[in-house]
């Protein structure tokens, strides 16, 4: 009885700050997929013409275009090795923080804003004349995004998985593991990540969103990612570059959303929750 | 030094005020909004799946920006677009009224897009920080809701609100992709003219001005992350 | 001080979906005494704090104070003070800001506000710590200045929803003599909840006991340990053997039970653990015909006995109720 949860119903102003949200939200997609997906110009759009000639031909063409599927491609093989990385360097640092410099915490998470301290341009232009004296073979491969996305996704990624990590008692898990015999990698596989896949799968999808919405620095590097390929054929096929944006968006939130639904699930057998501490 | 001095003079500093300006505008508006959002969406309990279509949402729009975000909004309050169009059978007229999703105040609203998902990402662990007894206490000892609010709710949060600003702010002063590809007014922008110095294709001779106007940006923003860190360790004093 | 009510439940019923957690539940609550609620997790007795403190609305059923009809009163006009198990102290106001809180809500004028404050903070010797963040407190800290917060309005009545249990041992103690040396002191009519059968006997004028809803006894500690009404109660307050001797159906608390080290090793049983509790002795007894008992002896130098002792077992002379 410790923990009562109050029942009180959703107030009629929180309906209204969300309708209105969802409202504003949502429009700007709505009216981008109609343009995608009809084609009939918004001055002769009426009560006749409301639901003539929709097609999908703008975004079927754009998949037949030789040039998308390498772009797709690349970007997907950047999204995979800009989570690996982010996870090889942020998870150590997100646990460094919690168990060992919980003081220091605000610092890293500061430290973890960079990307809107430094222009993305002055980045590139920075790192770029550093990298064209010592390592001139590193600009050239397309993979050299990678490092750019994982710091731009950096404030996304250490406050999601700083999050979650805050919110098991990670100390005494890691304790009680090592207690057991267990060495630590084996803790941190089989104790620490099972704890924190909703933290994780946050990590991941926002840093797929990152290097799948990104524009400058692919551009300044002129590098043929996705987003750079569907700026290019914008001049081509408007309709099919904006299909896929839309299209982009829908799936990357699906996606999302059914990932935390599903740990949600799982985290639900076995969250206890301890007095009124949130 | 000449040219640190030469980028915050003439046409050069109204464009680091515009700049400013805009992040600003936009930053204070998406805070308030997204603030709102936040808190009605922490009292929304059923359907459990609300507040994770929110976050979900949220984590996506605000990585959004660049021609698809400028589009759609083009797509929508342009001259052209759905909703002017909407607005006009009903006699309202969009573009007469002065608004143009290309100027200054049609910048601001599109800006918000990524603004406010922001602001609802950064705010939500300090209002689930929130503790229930804290209002029932409150409550209990005379305070009507509005009244915890101003004197317990909006006192625990205004560390974790402003460090939220602050962080709007930088995100708007950074982001140039949204309104270079709006309109020909984007090019006023900071970011997009050290852009325009630096790129290295063409020869303007004027690389230093570039590096002058980026030096700045970096010490504003310097300025605006320790106001960050500052707050950032108030709120903690009571969120361990 | 204020003058204290008399606080009533009538037919009060609270169902959370389905599960009942008060039903049909009547109480009256007497000006001034200190009444505990106590009873297992999930018996009711939170949620009858909480429909006292305004917090959640009974289904059915009234609440008044004196003769006001509180019922469907908001929780914020209420004149009730509660102290919650977590500390509830707002983390942003000082120690003599968190007390003066609900003065300030009164629109007690500063100066004032801040010589009734002192004062509160006095009586929970709590005076030299006024300008501290909660944060920079102990457990023990927070809860005393909790205490000091709900009384400085002079509530007509005072909740204590197990305001110690998270606390330690040692300061547990502490901060219960004080909650009762407070409210005697003061004449508050005082709500206590608890799960703690021996907190519950040590602080209370009159216990209510619950069981899943529904009041299963109300008396004074001594009536209620005494006279259990009902075997729940007995069972719930204090320890309880339920033996069979002699054909008799017996049920007998471990210090009625008194045991006798016996080296003809015909009748009684055999000591098969103990346990050392500084001013008393716990033994646990498997008689011959294999029914377990427990016995409490004071302790004496050079007076225990140890496991796998023979001993006769007898119960003591006073009576031996046998609830149902």
């Amino acid at each position: 009885m410790a923990t009562v949860i109050s029942r009180s119903k959703t107030p009629l102003w929180a309906w209204v700050v969300i309708t209105l949200a969802a409202i504003f939200f949502i429009l700007p997609m709505l009216a981008m997929a109609r343009f995608a997906f009809q084609r009939v110009p918004v001055a002769l759009l009426g009560r006749n013409t409301l639901f003539d000639r929709w097609t999908l031909d703008g975004l079927v063409d754009m998949f037949r275009d030789p040039d998308f599927r390498p772009a797709l491609w690349l970007s997907l093989r950047i999204s995979v090795l800009t989570v690996a990385l982010t996870l090889l360097v942020m998870l150590p640092t997100a646990l460094w923080v919690n168990v060992q410099a919980p003081r220091l915490r605000s610092m890293v998470e500061t430290a973890t804003l960079l990307p809107y301290v430094v222009p993305p341009i002055a980045l590139v232009v920075g790192a770029g004349g550093a990298f064209r004296n010592l390592a001139p073979w590193f600009l050239r491969s397309d993979y050299c995004l990678v490092p750019f996305y994982a710091v731009l996704a950096m404030p996304f990624t250490f406050r999601s998985l700083d999050t979650g990590l805050r919110s098991i008692d990670l100390k005494t898990l890691i304790e009680a593991s090592r207690s057991l015999g267990a060495p630590m990698p084996t803790t941190l596989l089989r104790i620490v990540v099972p704890n924190i896949t909703s933290a994780l799968s946050g990590t991941i999808f926002l840093t797929i969103t990152v290097v799948l919405g990104e524009f400058t620095i692919a551009s300044l590097l002129l590098k043929p990612t996705l987003p750079l390929y569907m700026s290019y054929s914008q001049g081509r096929n408007p309709q099919g570059a904006l299909g896929l944006a839309v299209l982009l968006l829908a799936l990357t939130t699906l996606l999302f959303f059914a990932a935390t639904r599903l740990r949600r699930r799982g985290a639900e057998r076995y969250t206890i929750r301890i007095g009124a501490m949130p | 030094m000449s040219a640190m001095r030469e980028a915050v003079t003439g046409t050069y500093l109204d464009s680091f005020l515009y700049t400013i300006k805009l992040s600003a505008l936009s930053a204070l508006l998406g805070a308030i909004c997204g603030a709102l959002l936040t808190a009605a969406v922490m009292r929304v309990e059923r359907p459990a799946w609300a507040r994770q279509v929110v976050s979900s949402f949220a984590g996506v729009a605000a990585n959004l920006g660049g021609i698809p975000l400028a589009f759609a909004f083009l797509a929508t309050l342009g001259t052209q677009g759905l909703v002017t169009k909407a607005l006009s059978w009903f006699g309202m007229d969009l573009v007469g009224a002065g608004f143009t999703i290309s100027n200054f105040a049609g910048i601001t609203v599109v800006y918000l897009y990524f603004q406010i998902p922001l602001m609802f990402l950064v705010t939500l662990p300090a209002f689930e920080g929130l503790r229930p007894t804290w209002r029932e206490a409150a409550a209990n000892l005379g305070a009507s809701p509005t009244r915890y609010w101003r004197h317990v709710g909006l006192p625990i949060l205004a560390p974790s609100l402003l460090g939220g600003f602050l962080l709007l702010f930088a995100n708007a002063f950074s982001a140039y992709a949204t309104a270079y590809a709006l309109s020909s007014g984007g090019a006023r922008l900071i970011p997009v003219q050290i852009r325009f110095f630096l790129q290295g294709n063409t020869i303007t001779g004027k690389d230093n001005l570039g590096y002058a106007m980026a030096a700045w940006m970096i010490i504003i923003m310097v300025a605006v992350m320790g106001a960050y860190l500052l707050f950032r360790r108030r709120s903690e004093q009571w969120q361990p | 001080m204020s003058q204290s009510k008399d606080m009533f439940f009538e037919s009060v019923t609270k169902t959370f979906g389905a599960t009942v957690a008060l039903e049909n539940f009547s109480l009256t609550v007497r000006s001034g005494e200190l009444l505990t609620l106590l009873g297992p997790s999930g018996c009711g007795k939170t949620t009858a704090l909480r429909i006292a403190a305004g917090f959640d609305r009974p289904d059915a059923g009234r609440i008044l104070v004196g003769a006001i009809d509180i019922t469907n009163q908001p929780a914020h006009r209420r004149q009730m003070g509660m102290v919650f198990q977590s500390y509830s102290l707002f983390p942003h106001l000082s120690v003599i800001d968190n007390v003066t809180f609900g003065l300030r809500m009164q629109r007690v004028a500063p100066n004032e506000r801040r010589g009734r404050g002192l004062r509160m903070l006095e009586l929970v010797r709590m005076d030299g710590l006024t300008d501290r963040l909660p944060h920079q407190l102990s457990g023990g800290q927070q809860q005393r200045v909790a205490l000091a917060r709900a009384l400085a309005t002079q509530p007509d009545v005072l909740l204590l929803d197990e305001p110690l249990s998270a606390l330690d041992a040692k300061v547990r103690a502490e901060v219960r003599s004080e909650i009762r040396a407070l409210t005697t002191r003061l004449g508050t009519t005082t709500i206590f909840v608890t799960h703690d059968q021996e907190e519950a006997l040590g602080i209370s004028d009159r216990i209510c006991v619950m069981n899943r809803g529904i009041v299963e006894q109300v008396g004074s500690p001594i009536e209620i340990y005494d006279h259990p009404k009902s075997s729940f109660v007995a069972g719930f307050v204090g320890e309880l053997n339920r033996i069979r001797l002699g054909g008799v159906d017996l049920v007998v608390r471990p210090e009625q039970v008194i045991l006798n080290n016996c080296h003809t090793a015909d009748t009684g049983g055999e000591i098969v653990a103990t346990s050392f509790h500084g001013s008393f002795m716990r033994y646990q007894v498997r008689l011959d015909d294999g029914q377990a008992v427990t016995a409490i002896a004071k302790h004496t130098p050079g007076s225990g006995m140890r496991a796998g002792t023979r001993v006769t077992v007898k119960i003591g002379d006073e009576k031996n109720e046998r609830p149902d």
